[in-house]
Parts: C-alpha cells; sequence; structure tokens
C-alpha cells in the first residue's frame, strides 16, 4: 500500500500543475525590488522581442533566459511566435540586455541580484528572493495561465 | 523539558510572547536552540512532554502505515497541547475527514505563532497549499528545504508534497537523500519504489521495495507494496504470492485482500476476483470501504461484457450508498454505469441520476467532495457528448465545469476540467490545445487514448507511440481500464 494514496484518498491532490513539459510550469519572475504586480501577455511579448526595453520606473530591462537552444526557450519562442533563429539573432543584437543562464539556480541568483531582471524560472525552483508576477491575471499552475498553453 | 518548548523561534516576539504563556524553566531553556536535527527528523515546539511523546508515536504509526492509530495519536497530542501547530497542521493535511482537514488547518494558522521557525514555514507551505495558494506554497517549502536540508521529516514531507501532485520525478531525489539520511528509514523505500514504479523505473522500484521488506520483516504492508508494484508490472503471481504474504503475516491486513480480487480482476480472472471483494467487504472498517470495495467488484461483470450483471450490482451499491447517506459514492456508481453503456440516452440518464445524487440535500457532502464528484460527473458528460458527436451538449456541459472550477482550488475537479477541455479540443481539432490538456490527466486510459491520437494527428508519432505502450501496460484495476485498455490488448494479441 502506498501511504500518500492511503492518506489522500479523500482529497487527491491531483491539481492543475500535474505537467509533462516543464515549460508549462514557467513563472515571470522579476527583482524583489520590483513592484509590477501583472504583465499582460502583450507586454510580455515586446519585453521577449526587445520592443519594451523599459520598465514603467525607467529602469533598464534585463531579460534572464536559459540557453535559447534549450527546449524550454525553443517552446517559449514558439509561443511567442518567434522563430528559433530570429530569436538568437534578437539575443545577439540585445546581448547588453540579456543574460544567459544554465541552471535554474544561475537563473534565481541573476534576477535575484539584478533590479531590472526578468526571467522565465520553474515554478518549483521560485523562492522568497524573488518576486513572482501574474500573467494576464494568472499566477502559474492556475487554470488558464499563459504558459499551460506550451 | 516537561514545561520548556524545546525549540524556539528565532523571533524574540515570539519567544516573548511564549514566555508570558509558560512557567520559568521555559524562559530558562528557551534560547539553547538544538543545532542537531531531532530524531523525528523536524524541530518540534511543544510545552508538553506527553504531547511530544504522542507526536512521535503518531509519526511512527503513520510513517509505517498504521495511519488510524497515527492519527489518534496526533489527535491525543493536540488535545494534551492545543497550541501544537505542527500536529494541527499534520492533521489537517492526512486526516482523511475533510471536516477535520478544515478545522485543523484554522488550528494550525491560529497557533503559528507559537512553533519554531522551521514548523512556521511547514505551516506556510502546507497551509497555502491546501488553500491552492501555490506561489507561497511553494517559496515556503524551498526555504524550508533550503534551511534545513539535512532534516529528514521535511525531506519526506516534501516528497510526499510532490507524489500527491504526481510529480514522481521530482519527488524521488527528495525520498533519495531521505534515505542518504537514514537507511532505515522504512517508509522513505516505500515512497522511492512506488515513485520508480510509476515512472516505469521498475529495476529500481524492486530494489526499494526488497530494502523496504527487509527493513520490516514483520509487517504486512511491506508484502503488500511489493505484490501492488508487482501487478503494476504486469507480474501478476509474484503480486499474489505477495498478498498472500502480507495475509499470512496480519490476516487483518485487509488491503491486501483486496488487492488479490484487484489482480484476479486485471487477470480476467473475474469470478475468483468477486470471492476476494467478498471477503474484503466483509472485513471492510467502514461504509465507505464497503461501498467503494462493491463498486470494484461490479465492475468485474463489465470486464466480463455482462452488462446487465453490472447493471444490477452497481444499482445496488447505489443504492445502499443512499441509504448510508454517502451521495458521492451514489453518484460515483451511476456514473460508473454510464461509462459502459452502449445506449447514450442511458447513459445521459445514468449521469442525470448521478448529478441528482451529489445535489441531494440529506447527503450534506462536504463541498469538497460534492465539488469533485459532481467534476467527474460533467466530465463524463462531455467525454459521452463527444463520442456522440454532440458538441452542443458537450460546449454546455464543459462550461458548468467550469464554472465549478472558477471556485474551486481542488485539483481533481481541474484534472476533471482539463481532460473534458483536451476532449472537446481535440474534436474540434485543436490538436496542439488538445495535447496541453491532456498530457495532464496521465493516468486515466480514456484521456491517455485521446492523447495518443492527438500526437498521431499533430505528426509526433515517437510520443504517440510511447502513449500507446503505456497504455497497453497500464494495470489500474479501474473502470476505465476494462474499458480501454483490455480491447487495445486483444487487439495487440491478435
Amino acid at each position: 500500500m502506498e501511504r500518500v494514496r492511503h492518506l489522500c484518498a479523500c482529497l487527491i491532490l491531483f491539481f492543475s500543475g500535474v505537467l509533462c513539459c516543464e515549460a508549462k510550469n514557467l513563472a515571470v519572475v522579476v527583482n524583489k525590488n520590483n513592484a509590477t504586480p501583472n504583465l499582460a501577455v502583450a507586454d510580455l511579448s515586446k519585453i521577449v522581442k526587445f520592443e519594451n526595453r523599459k520598465w514603467p520606473d525607467g529602469r533598464d530591462i534585463v531579460l534572464v533566459l536559459l540557453d535559447p537552444s534549450s527546449t524550454e526557450m525553443q517552446a517559449v519562442a514558439k509561443l511567442f511566435k518567434i522563430q528559433p533563429e530570429v530569436f538568437k539573432t534578437l539575443l545577439g543584437i540585445h546581448k547588453a540586455s540579456v543574460v544567459i543562464v544554465h541552471s535554474q539556480q544561475e537563473m534565481l541568483r541573476s534576477v535575484e541580484a539584478t533590479r531590472g531582471a526578468i526571467g522565465l524560472l520553474d515554478v518549483y525552483s521560485i523562492s522568497k528572493e524573488i518576486r513572482v508576477v501574474r500573467v494576464d491575471g494568472k499566477l502559474p499552475l492556475e487554470q488558464g495561465y499563459f504558459f499551460r498553453a506550451l | 523539558m516537561t514545561q520548556a518548548r524545546a525549540v524556539v523561534t528565532a523571533a524574540c516576539s515570539t519567544v516573548l510572547f511564549c514566555a508570558h504563556l509558560f512557567a520559568s524553566p521555559f524562559v530558562s531553556k528557551s534560547h539553547a536552540r538544538d543545532t542537531q536535527p531531532p530524531q523525528s527528523g523536524i524541530e518540534v515546539t511543544t510545552k508538553s512532554a506527553t504531547a511530544r511523546a504522542d507526536f512521535e508515536e503518531g509519526l511512527s504509526k503513520c510513517q509505517t502505515l498504521h495511519l488510524q492509530e497515527g492519527f489518534q495519536a496526533w489527535r491525543k497530542a493536540a488535545k494534551e497541547d492545543p497550541q501544537f501547530a505542527l500536529v494541527h497542521i499534520l492533521l489537517a493535511n492526512f486526516s482523511p475527514d475533510p471536516g477535520e482537514q478544515i478545522a485543523e488547518r484554522g488550528k494550525a494558522l491560529a497557533t503559528r505563532k507559537f512553533a519554531g521557525k522551521e514548523e512556521q514555514l511547514v505551516i506556510d507551505w502546507l497551509g497555502n497549499s491546501s488553500q491552492g495558494k501555490w506561489v507561497p506554497a511553494i517559496q515556503a517549502m524551498n526555504e524550508t528545504l533550503s534551511e534545513y536540508k539535512n532534516h529528514k521529516f521535511v525531506l519526506w514531507l516534501a516528497g510526499m508534497w510532490f507524489t500527491n501532485q504526481q510529480e514522481w520525478i521530482r519527488a524521488i531525489p527528495l525520498y533519495e537523500q531521505t534515505i542518504a539520511l537514514d537507511s532505515g528509514f522504512a517508509d522513505g523505500w516505500n515512497s522511492l519504489a512506488y515513485c520508480y514504479a510509476r515512472t516505469r523505473q521498475f529495476d529500481k522500484a524492486f530494489t526499494a521495495m526488497q530494502k523496504y521488506t527487509e527493513l520490516l520483516p514483520n509487517e504486512a504492508n511491506p508484502q503488500d507494496s511489493f505484490a501492488e508494484i508487482s501487478r503494476m508490472a504486469g507480474r501478476y503471481d509474484q503480486a499474489l504470492s505477495h498478498y498472500h504474504e502480507s495475509l499470512k503475516i496480519d490476516p487483518g491486513f485487509v488491503e491486501s485482500q483486496l488487492g488479490i480480487g484487484d489482480t484476479y480482476a486485471l487477470m480476467g480472472e473475474e469470478a475468483k476476483a468477486r470471492v476476494e471483494y467478498s471477503a474484503a467487504v466483509q472485513k471492510a472498517a467502514d461504509k465507505v470501504q464497503k461501498a467503494r470495495w462493491s463498486l470494484q467488484s461490479a465492475a468485474t461483470y463489465v470486464r466480463e461484457n455482462n452488462y446487465s450483471a453490472a447493471d444490477v450490482a452497481f444499482e445496488s451499491v447505489a443504492r445502499q450508498a443512499h441509504e448510508s447517506g454517502l451521495g458521492n459514492v451514489e453518484a460515483e456508481a451511476y456514473r460508473l454505469m454510464s461509462l459502459y453503456q452502449p445506449n447514450h440516452a442511458k447513459a445521459l440518464d445514468l449521469l442525470q441520476k448521478a448529478a441528482t445524487a451529489v445535489d441531494e440535500e440529506r447527503h450534506k457532502l462536504p463541498q469538497s467532495l460534492r465539488d469533485q464528484e459532481m467534476a467527474a460527473v460533467l466530465r463524463a458528460r462531455v467525454d459521452r457528448a463527444v463520442d456522440a458527436g454532440n458538441m452542443e451538449l458537450a460546449a454546455g456541459t464543459l462550461k458548468g465545469l467550469e464554472k465549478i472550477a472558477a471556485t474551486s482550488s481542488d485539483g481533481a475537479v481541474h484534472l476533471s476540467l482539463g481532460a473534458a477541455s483536451g476532449a472537446v479540443l481535440l474534436a474540434q481539432g485543436k490538436v496542439q490545445e488538445a495535447i496541453s490538456q491532456l498530457e495532464d490527466d496521465d493516468r486515466n486510459p480514456v484521456s491517455m487514448k485521446r492523447l495518443a491520437q492527438a500526437y498521431e494527428m499533430a505528426g509526433e508519432r515517437e510520443k504517440a507511440k510511447q502513449v500507446s505502450e503505456n497504455l497497453v501496460a497500464f494495470n489500474e484495476p479501474v473502470l476505465e481500464q476494462a474499458l480501454v485498455v483490455a480491447p487495445l490488448r486483444r487487439n495487440v494479441n491478435k
């Protein structure tokens, strides 16, 4: 007998975040000092495409991303309708505004340390040292959250 | 230690507050911080030595799956020290009684201030999680794991938390760390074995299970677990042998009796399955167990394609459940009946009866159970409507399901919604969106079948093949297995 199944037979917590694809679990995270509570998908798209490079307080936006060839980033590019090659070119052009990291821990540290940072972090890696931003009013693992479409 | 809260929070305000509440020995000891991981694997704050002992006993009982005794010990601890926040949050999370869950969560939040820092983090984590507040829950969990990485209990709890959410891959390293800290921690091996099995790493699962049985040679549960994992791997004879071994150790371990029934059912030996189910029902601890196990027995007739006998058996369970005030079980009986009906109109009638049973005032069901079963009923109606090509009914029913989900953070409700949405999207040809929804429902053969179809339509052949293989190897004793997997196996064998 499996303990968890037995213990939770009445409240089976098969919650909406039971996901196979890691990209579905991405949280949009910003530095703790950034007061932005919510981003519309259109605004997020502009940030990812470098069409918007400033926060409302005038601070430069720094995009913290996993390696663009990673599965997650390819899925993100697809979601924002950016061709992979175009995405790589954009990252090259704007390299002063981009930090490429190689792990979730590295991303967490980078967003913690950079005031204008915005990153896409695995929701199960979030800490209290960063802020999670709603996307179109939804948080990760909520029904209808934007990245669940991945 | 009698009057002292042995471990105190670093927050001075809490220390001072507690100091006012308890006798002077507490004050003198309150600053003595024990930096060693405690025996139970978590810092435990209580003013009562008796409550502490009860807590430890309850934990030990729960970790060896003597759950009722474990809960009783925790309830005693909570009674002995009503400000024992940790025990309240554990009862809130593990009690099978939804009313107790809510009441204990309230008590845990109210007494949080009396707890140490580690316990407060656990309360933040589990308290938020139980209310669907995932972001603060995960933040608190990660802080707990970061600060108390050598505390066995915390790692075990996190492993369980991920297991609850079917995140087996994330649970595995946590259980591995737990047993790295204490290789004699039997429950760690048991949980790890199940995670390996769920990810179809059966060699590792059997190795972990072997260790579990060696650690508790005189307990029935290791044999029961060994049997279940053998069944999941399709090793039915081995499963039966371990179930019998379990019953030899403890003839009262009725779950093994049920397991024998389930195994025979999957083997296609339905008459034998019914005999075993009947024996299990005789020994069931309560009316809910009796009713649910009777549903298992009724399903054996479906496996024999004897639908009229199945109707009689399910009707009988529905009637008994109705008389016992178990509206959700009554609804489940009608819902399951609807699944195998060749006649579409009759299936819809049964689903209407199921919905009526959930709504019936006299059943006084807790809201969470009402929502879960109603969502399952609506999901079944969407499936039916989609299969019959009645997209108008499917869309209308889906709206009702969305309405329930909008006011519920319950995972089971959202899983039903995702599966139903996936079915509708696939029928509408919105393949990628359908895949996104159906991937979540990876332990339901109906959704797995649709997912394989969606992958095929999307040209993702490898994924389609993998899901189809998982489906053919699916060995959970649920009705959907009988309806979807058994015919697939017959085709494969042909």
